[in-house]
């Protein structure tokens, strides 16, 4: 979890999913940078849907290469 | 979000809040901690009320109640404002209502627990079950916001399964298709058929499947009866392969399973909500039936609403069954759009079919919003009814199979056949190829974010943990049958707190403790909380956490905060005179007193010296003789107050609040006679203190009765007030400003520096004598 004691506790979503981004190899990327974006978003319907969308074309993405 | 840790209170003013019709300001002396003593209703929550409103922008106890609109003065004299001043950014002013969009606090984050705990807040916190316990930490570690994207995640997920799951489906359909056609799946089956195909029928082959799925490649002329005779034998070939899912009637069975399952209080709740909800949308305007100012319904109708969709989705078993339900309508959506896209086709073709079976995915999807039970009947009868039109499909797929044979169809058509269905089985597979690769990677995030969030979980609970245990074993020092305090995560939703009691793992423990070591154990719970998670705030408030405490354990309390919450700006408010006083003699500490409290005026507020001897020699220089014996007396009851409960003097016991509240001479007597048989080398050294205190109590320290008689001399209140000073010093560390008790225990004492050292027992080296 890295550097996660030094804020131990204060969790921040967006913060443990860039996180967890990381340790899954992802470094800043467009990928990294649109779904943090797409989880920034208020709760709702909504976030659901930018997230699908950011992984759809992602995995197209990743097809396509 | 700001972080300085450093950043403290500097001065606060209400106007027109809560208690505060005018106006009230509060100053921290040197960004210092401070006590606020005040009897009930003298006004001392309004403060605390002040701080939560300014730094969350709501007051959770209205909140709760649906009475914000009680957050101004019911008859302000001002317009309604907080402002605090800090020695940071965080500073700022808000008013009511606060305008959402205009600049708030950095810390707005809502959750006042993080420098805030109430002693109410912690009763009711003790009382909770373990899902209310494991909502309300969530909510104060800031789980709640980190769980909320990872059901996000998780819906997600399920979604993409679904659209791997009905484009898989749909290949599958288009594979046997293409299989009865001619060539089986794959791409060199099919680049083979169709090759050796051309060639029987003399066209140019293609030479790679990238050809065949080229919209533009037409392997066959392209007349009329030849491209009918194609799209037939196509059509025929996918009505004869028609493949008949299982639909899964446990999808509906789960989800009635689930709203069966409801409690009746749950269920009762729900009803409340609806009824209120069903009330709101009706009303336009409301007036609180208790004070009778206005009520937000906007405000009322949101929270409502809020609170329905929590009951609602919060539970995991929830989302299971809603997943499970949410599949099964995606199935059937995809089994219908299969069978009217064949229906179409066919028609087009004059081809007749019958009708398809209605599906039931509205209704379904229906129970699923308003979350009312399913009925499973209608995804059994919709089975049965799509076998037998599968059954109707692949007879007529048969029949026209077999008048395309007789008819002597060319080779061409045959050709032109797989040429289509193979395009339609390669485009439904690379479908399916994408939303699997979506759906893999939906999961993998998902995974290893729901991996991560309880990797923190238990972490921080452990960490908690360990210094909540810590800090109650400081409040229970004489309590060695009670240890390993910690957090513990019984399942995904509960948390529940739990102790090893004379042996035995008690969770929760609110069968073998009282409920003042129940309210010790949370308040180490909360304070250890506030410590791990308070990173942006140096300052803590504690509102009436004593109430169940004795004397002892409120002493015990205010040396833990004095001790180990040294390096933050505490504001203790308390009704407690015990608690107030032993924090007022900490070094450094503001002192005040809400006297009384008045609807126009607000409470009366008189700052104090935290010093009594220094209040003593004050009223000494301005020749209130009468003023500085009493302070100084009350300056050794406070001091032999402590030596006595420190060094553990035996004092005869009285009922009630008189066993707190012991005279000067009494303490003193029993402390000369401990030291006498206990430590004769601390008696020797302190005697030429205790002897003449003992004289001071009944003459300079009693200069009111005395007056009349033998007038007391402003020399003789100095010396009495010197000797008080000089006991101070020779129990307190010169380098470290700490009691020499601060560590261990009368058997070996030792101040905070170390520096400084005492024993009953014997002798030990000293660097402090009486002065």
């Amino acid at each position: 979890m890295g550097e996660s004691s030094k804020t131990i506790g204060r969790l921040d979503a967006v913060v443990v999913l860039e996180r967890v981004l990381h340790d899954l190899g992802r470094r800043e990327d467009g990928f990294v940078t649109a779904i943090t974006k797409a989880a920034r978003t208020s709760a709702g319907a909504g976030r659901v849907a930018q997230i699908r969308r950011v992984l759809e074309t992602e995995a197209s993405r990743n097809a396509d290469e | 979000m700001l972080t300085n840790k450093s950043e403290r209170l500097v001065r606060m003013r209400l106007a027109g809040f809560r208690g505060v019709a005018d106006e009230l300001t509060i100053g921290f002396r040197d960004r210092q901690s401070m006590v606020i003593f005040a009897g009930n209703g003298n006004g001392k929550s309004t403060v605390a009320d002040g701080l939560e409103y300014f730094f969350t922008t709501k007051i959770e106890a209205l909140r709760r109640e649906n009475r914000e609109h009680c957050v101004p003065h019911v008859a302000p004299r001002q317009a309604t404002a907080v402002e605090v001043q800090t020695t940071g950014v965080l500073g700022g002013s808000i008013g009511y209502p606060h305008p959402g969009s205009s600049k708030l606090p950095a810390v707005n984050s809502g959750r006042s627990e993080l420098f805030l705990l109430r002693g109410r807040d912690l009763a009711e916190f003790m009382d909770e079950n373990k899902r209310e316990k494991a909502r309300t930490l969530a909510r104060i570690l800031g789980f709640a916001d980190v769980d909320e994207v990872r059901s996000d995640l998780q819906t997600v997920m399920h979604e993409l399964d679904n659209s791997a799951i009905a484009a898989r489906s749909a290949a599958g359909q288009s594979a046997a298709a293409l299989a009865k056609a001619g060539p089986g799946p794959g791409d060199a089956a099919v680049l083979k058929w169709i090759q050796a195909r051309c060639f029987t029928v003399g066209v140019e082959a293609p030479s790679s499947m990238a050809t065949v799925l080229d919209e533009l490649w037409q392997p066959v002329p392209n007349t009329a009866a030849v491209a009918n005779a194609t799209k037939r034998m196509a059509l025929a070939s996918q009505l004869e392969s028609v493949q008949t899912p299982a639909l899964n009637v446990g999808g509906i069975t789960g989800w009635n399973d689930l709203l069966d399952s409801e409690t009746p209080q749950e269920r009762s709740r729900r009803a409340l909500l609806e009824t209120a909800k069903a009330h709101l949308a009706i009303h336009r305007e409301a007036v609180c039936p208790l004070c009778g100012q206005a009520v937000s319904l906007d405000a009322l109708r949101t929270q409502v609403i809020q609170t329905l969709r929590e009951l609602e989705t919060k539970s995991e078993r929830f989302r299971d069954a809603d997943a499970a339900l949410q599949r099964l309508i995606a199935e059937v959506r995809s089994v219908d759009s299969a069978r009217t896209a064949l229906l179409k086709s066919a028609a087009t073709l004059g081809v007749v079919l019958p009708k398809p079976p209605t599906a039931p995915d509205r209704a379904l999807a229906r129970a699923r919003d308003e979350q009312k039970p399913a009925d499973a009947d209608t995804i059994t009868t919709y089975a049965a009814g799509m076998r037998a039109w599968d059954d109707a499909a692949r007879a007529a797929g048969a029949t026209l199979s077999a008048q395309l044979s007789s008819q002597n169809t060319s080779e061409l058509a045959g050709l032109g056949s797989v040429t289509t269905l193979a395009r339609t089985w390669h485009t439904a597979a690379s479908k399916a190829v994408a939303a699997e690769r979506a759906r893999d990677l939906a999961r993998a995030v998902h995974n290893a974010y729901a991996a991560a969030f309880h990797t923190e979980l238990d972490a921080v609970l452990k960490s908690i943990s360990g210094r909540a245990a810590e800090l109650y074993t400081k409040l229970h020092p004489d309590q060695a049958a009670v240890s390993g305090v910690s957090i513990e995560v019984v399942n995904d939703k509960s948390i529940e707190l739990a102790i090893d009691f004379h042996g035995t793992r008690q969770r929760p423990p609110n069968g073998v403790l009282s409920e003042s070591h129940l309210a010790s154990l949370g308040l180490a719970v909360f304070m250890a909380m506030a410590e791990a998670v308070n990173t942006e705030l140096g300052f803590l408030v504690l509102d009436d956490p004593v109430s169940t405490f004795d004397a002892d354990h409120r002493a015990r309390l205010a040396d833990v905060l004095i001790d180990e919450f040294g390096d933050r700006q505490l504001l203790v408010l308390t009704h407690d005179p015990i608690f107030y006083r032993r924090l007022a003699r900490a070094p450094r500490w503001n002192i005040l007193e809400f006297t009384s409290w008045s609807f126009d005026g607000g409470p009366t507020a008189k700052e104090r010296n935290p010093d009594l001897l220094t209040q003593a020699r004050s009223a000494l220089v301005d020749g209130d003789m009468q003023g500085a014996g009493s302070k100084g007396r009350r300056a050794l009851e406070e001091l032999l107050k402590e030596i006595c409960e420190k060094l553990k003097v035996p004092v005869p016991f009285k009922r009630g609040i008189d066993n707190d509240l012991r005279v000067a001479e009494e303490m003193l007597n029993a402390l000369r006679g401990h030291l006498r048989e206990k430590a004769k080398h601390v008696k020797t050294d302190l005697d030429p203190l205790l002897e003449p205190l003992a004289t001071e109590i009944a003459v300079a320290f009693n200069a009111e009765t005395h007056a009349s008689v033998y007038p007391v001399s402003p020399k003789e209140i100095e010396a009495a007030l010197g000797h008080v000073a000089a006991l101070n010093a020779y129990f307190r560390c010169g380098d470290c400003d700490t009691p020499v008790w601060q560590h261990g225990t009368t058997a070996s004492f030792r101040c905070k520096c170390g520096n400084r050292g005492l024993s009953l027992d014997a002798a030990p080296p000293r660097t402090g004598t009486p002065a």
